[in-house]
């Protein structure tokens, strides 16, 4: 009996995701980082994320298959330093400006306000550069992964959907995410696998709508607590005068310096699941599928303990973050017919050159 | 024989195989002498990252794309012994990398030492002043939104005066600009492009030879370059930090700049000069030493530790200059009577 029902489970297992990374070892990788980085003025910083990327690469595992990073710190440093001169070219006018003295205020105004826009614009763009870098330089048995595609449709799509935050009141934000998310997984390559990808932004506009409600309430009730809480505090010093000193302050201190701390995780939380199971579960491709058990619970409680972790460590924490983060969506995301993939041939298109040396140089942030 | 995993880089269908060797050949069989692929032993790499335990997965310079992945720690590390030439690869690529770490690393101390000390003291002789006049405008223009100018023809001229004087000992050509700004502090400084600010703290505290002196000193910062020298420090280092961390700050580059600082040695050269040129044009001395001490005694009040200021009066930078009461005064009673009721 028993035999027969472990059977089909095992047949649909969804363990198919696997991270078997190691503390120790991303905190000595991220130890000699700093150090090197340090030394050399920041320079090792990309072999260093080379480094970094390697290990997290190989230490997920696919249907038992290692993925691959096969980028290079070379490469990486390149990219910034073609950006970098970019970057200065750009900035010349400015430096020109503020030196020519007084006078020129005007034209250092109108050159860095179109500075600015071209920014925005270019946002997308570098953005879009920088997803095609990762996975054109990630490999999971051999096969190669892309970004297909122009990436100025991209750039001109975040551009239009920046444009109708103000107006919306960024009510557009759940579609505008929603909207370019699925632009991204639609172009994205696994060698000749392509994924569909119906994902809508109403799906998840009623948990955006709740995270607004919540986030809220949130501030109501903390205003309501610190009325109460200057309240209490007023309560305790009359105790302490009488010469019985009550805690009921300090408590009401803790509470409220709790609950502040975990408002936007929690808020952030609600629409941020809802949004990775929508984006997971309208997504397919020939037979692969991507199932997850991420919920707004479980995904608060990562993110308030790592927040945590980083207040009470200073950053020393972080690689305990990272890796906590890791382990969580290993955990909490399955690759159902993996068996299908099998089918998946190389892409004869050659891997792009650019690295995503302009995503630093924009500050966008990467790991 | 090591059981592994064979991915031929063309389709992601993986095939069960085993290992073996042949003098300087990886044979990769499907079955026992079914061959399936040949890899040269030296152009065999390990791909990906491996710390000791799981999959080691292996790639060939000539077919780039395929996989060979050993399961576990276990099999990896046999291969690993029968394949001495991969450890040896791999102490050849950390040897390279630490070469490298090191070349960076004397790289980035030379690109500091050259920013911040060679290269402004070559560049900032060969820099015309005049170039940087727009610089010292904007710099006083800021100034001025805080501070008034105190404004009057006579005393201005009388400061020019001696301030060119001086500056012509030295040979210096270039014309010397002097204001003066409502600012309680006993201080004074050199702008970008020949310009010398002085503050009204010094001029209603200290007496007309002092006022010289300071001026002489400040003067000598100018006809030494140092003011040259500070913008190209500061602009470099802003150079370097747009460069490593690509965000360039300009606002922070126009604080850098009017905070311009001078090292020791620049304070010790402005003091003799001030010496010097006042020796030449037969003023009194005496007034630099007092001012000096006069600085001392307010720092004494302050609490800023002396070598974080910028001019600290050490005793050994009053001792340095001879206290001779001999001289004549720099300003005439009037002209010293319009300087001083100006601000």
């Amino acid at each position: 009996m028993v035999a027969v029902a472990a059977a089909p489970a095992e047949r649909i297992a969804p363990e198919r995701l696997v991270y078997t990374g190691e503390l120790r070892t991303l905190y000595r990788i991220a130890a000699v980082n700093l150090l090197l980085s340090v030394v050399t003025l920041g320079f090792y910083r990309f072999w260093g994320r080379t480094r970094l990327r390697q290990y997290i690469w190989h230490a997920i595992l696919l249907d038992g298959d290692p993925l691959e990073w096969t980028g290079t710190g070379w490469e990486m440093c390149r990219g910034f330093l073609i950006a970098a001169a970019v970057a200065l070219i750009a900035y010349a006018p400015i430096y020109t400006l503020t030196l020519a003295g007084p006078g020129f205020e005007i034209l250092l105004d109108v050159y860095q306000i179109a500075f600015g826009a071209v920014v925005l614009v270019l946002a997308g763009f570098v953005a879009f550069l920088a997803l095609r870098y990762r996975l054109s330089r990630t490999r999971w048995r051999g096969i190669r992964g892309d970004l297909e595609g122009s990436p100025w449709p991209y750039a001109w799509r975040q551009f239009g959907w920046w444009l109708l935050m103000i107006p919306t009141f960024l009510l557009a934000v759940p579609f505008a995410t929603v909207a370019l998310r699925r632009h991204l997984i639609r172009q994205a390559r696994l060698g000749s696998l392509s994924v569909e990808c119906q994902a809508r932004g109403g799906a998840v506009f009623p948990a955006f709508l709740v995270s607004i409600a919540v986030g809220a309430g949130f501030v109501g009730l903390l205003s309501l607590l610190w009325s109460v809480g200057a309240f209490g505090a007023i309560v305790t010093a009359v105790l302490v005068e009488l010469g019985s000193a009550g805690s009921l302050g300090f408590v009401l201190i803790l509470v409220f310096a709790t609950l502040i701390v975990s408002a936007y995780p929690c808020v952030t939380s609600i629409y941020h699941a809802s949004l990775y199971r929508h984006l997971a579960e309208s997504s397919s491709a020939s037979g692969l599928s991507v199932r997850t058990t991420v919920t707004a619970g479980n995904l608060f409680g990562l993110r308030f303990t790592n927040f945590i972790i980083i207040m009470v460590t200073l950053g020393i924490g972080l690689p305990l973050v990272w890796h906590r983060q890791l382990r969580f969506f290993a955990e909490h995301t399955a690759v159902i017919g993996i068996e299908n993939a099998e089918r998946i041939a190389q892409a004869q298109n050659k891997p792009t050159r650019a690295s995503e040396g302009m995503l630093e140089i924009l500050d966008i942030g990467a790991v | 024989m090591i059981a592994a995993r064979y991915y031929d880089g063309r389709t992601a269908r993986g095939h069960e195989v085993r290992l073996r060797l042949r003098s300087d050949l990886l044979l990769i069989d499907v079955a026992e002498g079914v061959p399936l692929a040949n890899w040269p032993i030296n152009e065999i790499r390990r791909s990906g990252s491996w710390e000791g335990r799981g999959p080691f997965a292996l790639l060939c310079e000539a077919h780039p794309d395929a996989r060979l992945l050993l399961p576990d720690g276990g099999s990896a590390a046999l291969f690993r012994s029968m394949v001495p030439q991969l450890a040896a690869a791999e102490r050849v690529r950390n040897r390279r990398a630490l070469r490298w770490v090191g070349l960076g690393t004397l790289a980035a101390v030379l690109a500091v030492a050259l920013v911040y000390e060679a290269v402004p003291r070559w560049l900032a002789p060969a820099i015309p002043s005049s170039w940087l006049e727009p610089l010292g405008d904007t710099l006083l223009a800021g100034l001025e939104e805080e501070h008034a100018l105190c404004a009057d023809s006579v005393g201005r001229q009388a400061l020019e005066r001696v301030a060119n004087r001086l500056a012509a000992t030295a040979g210096y050509d270039g014309k010397i600009r002097v204001d003066t700004l409502r600012w309680r502090e006993l201080n004074a400084f050199a702008l970008p492009g020949d310009r010398i600010v002085l503050l009204s703290g010094l001029i209603d505290q200290a007496e007309p030879d002092e006022v010289a002196g300071v001026l002489a000193h400040e003067v000598g910062h100018v006809v030494n370059s140092h003011v040259n020298e500070a913008v190209l420090r500061a602009l470099g280092v802003q150079f370097l930090l747009t460069f490593l961390t690509g965000t360039g700050d300009l606002a922070a580059a126009a604080t850098a700049l009017a905070g311009l600082g001078y090292s020791r040695a620049a304070e010790k050269e402005a003091d003799r000069f001030a010496v010097a040129a006042m020796r030449a044009e037969a003023l009194r001395i005496s007034g630099l030493r007092r001012f000096f001490r006069r600085l001392r005694e307010e720092e004494g009040r302050s609490d800023i530790p002396s070598w974080l200021s910028t001019h600290p009066a050490t005793a050994d930078r009053i001792l340095a200059i001879p206290d001779d009461p001999l001289g004549v005064d720099p300003f005439t009673p009037s002209e010293w009577q319009v300087i001083r009721s100006t601000c």
